[in-house]
């Protein structure tokens, strides 16, 4: 299926864990917070959310400086 | 009643609508808590002293460095060791001597958050690390205040209005305490003109809710000065949240 992540379009499989998609594209986690259409995901669901078709995923890099 | 001087001034305000004279009043009986006086925080404050907020209490326990100079415009070279929010005060009431600004050289802790974020209308977090920024969240939630945090890294900078009684999440819903910044602003970086914009989007979000408009509550909105663009999300309570979530959950 297609997602697009940051606006990016790619192919994945149909109902990949949020979890899943980020160990399969080797995203590291430690410091993003991420949205699936536009709603924020909290860490302790990225396990069992699963990813449906046109989904649109924002990264979104932590950052805490000023 | 504004004076004639006041007139003059805030002009500009008065000219718009959703300001008016009406929102001026409200502006200068206001009072606004700004906490890191730094790269966030000097923009934000030179915006709310012009506009008109009657009070500014600015809370930072740093002196001024020379590498503060790229991107703190509030500073010159001749405030290097000198304490932030003592040149901040000065500089702000030659801006605008209407504005009644206390400065508090002292980090913030539990004691002086619970001194002065309950005497405040809506505080800024303009801090530069994650712990702070727990510390500020915590207690806007506890003593129910609204909350308008900033935070930039190198091309990037994010701001987010909490409003604690409100059913979205707070700042520790969005970064749990086990997210893990690999750098911060000392040793990655940051471009200047991107502290200037996200303590403008602050001083802009708590003008709005000080003159009684809707703000994006709950929105995170963070900005990607590279490549000119702006991600938005909703921020949606974490049911496992120690400060908001569960048995927290607006429990005051
Ligand atoms: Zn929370």
């Amino acid at each position: 299926m297609q997602i697009t992540v940051n606006g990016k379009p790619e192919t994945v499989n149909n109902s990949l864990r949020l979890s899943e998609f980020f160990e399969h594209q080797q995203i590291n986690t430690a410091a993003i917070a991420v949205a699936v259409n536009g709603v924020v995901i909290h860490r302790e669901n990225w396990h069992e959310h699963r990813l449906n078709h046109n989904d649109s995923l924002t990264v979104i890099q932590a950052v805490a400086g000023g | 009643m504004l004076t004639d001087q006041q007139a003059l001034r805030y002009s500009s305000n008065l000219l718009i609508d959703s300001i008016g004279e009406n929102g001026q009043q409200r502006l200068l009986d206001s009072q606004v808590l700004i906490i890191g006086l730094g790269g966030l925080g000097t923009p934000a404050s030179q915006y709310l002293a012009s506009s008109g907020v009657g009070q500014l209490t600015l809370m930072d326990h740093d002196q001024v460095s020379l590498s503060n100079l790229q991107r703190q415009t509030l500073y010159g070279s001749n405030d290097v060791g000198s304490l932030k929010v003592t040149q901040a005060a000065q500089r702000l009431s030659e801006i605008n001597p209407d504005v009644d600004i206390t400065a508090l050289s002292q980090a913030a802790s539990e004691d002086t958050l619970r001194d002065h974020i309950g005497t405040s209308d809506i505080v800024l977090d303009c801090t530069d690390n994650r712990d702070t920024r727990y510390l500020i969240n915590r207690y806007c939630y506890w003593l129910n205040k609204p909350l308008i945090s900033g935070a930039a890294r190198g091309f990037n900078g994010q701001v987010l209005a909490l409003k604690p009684s409100a059913d979205h999440g707070c700042y520790q819903c969005l970064y749990p305490t086990s997210v893990k910044e690999p750098l911060n602003c000392t040793n990655a970086g940051i471009a200047a003109p991107i502290v200037g914009i996200i303590g403008a989007m602050q001083a802009l979000l708590a003008i709005q809710y000080l003159t009684q408009h809707h703000l994006p509550w709950g929105r995170l909105q963070s900005f990607d000065g590279l490549i000119h663009q702006w991600q938005q999300a909703e921020l949606p309570k974490s049911t496992t949240c120690p400060i908001c979530g569960g048995e927290h959950a607006n429990n005051r």
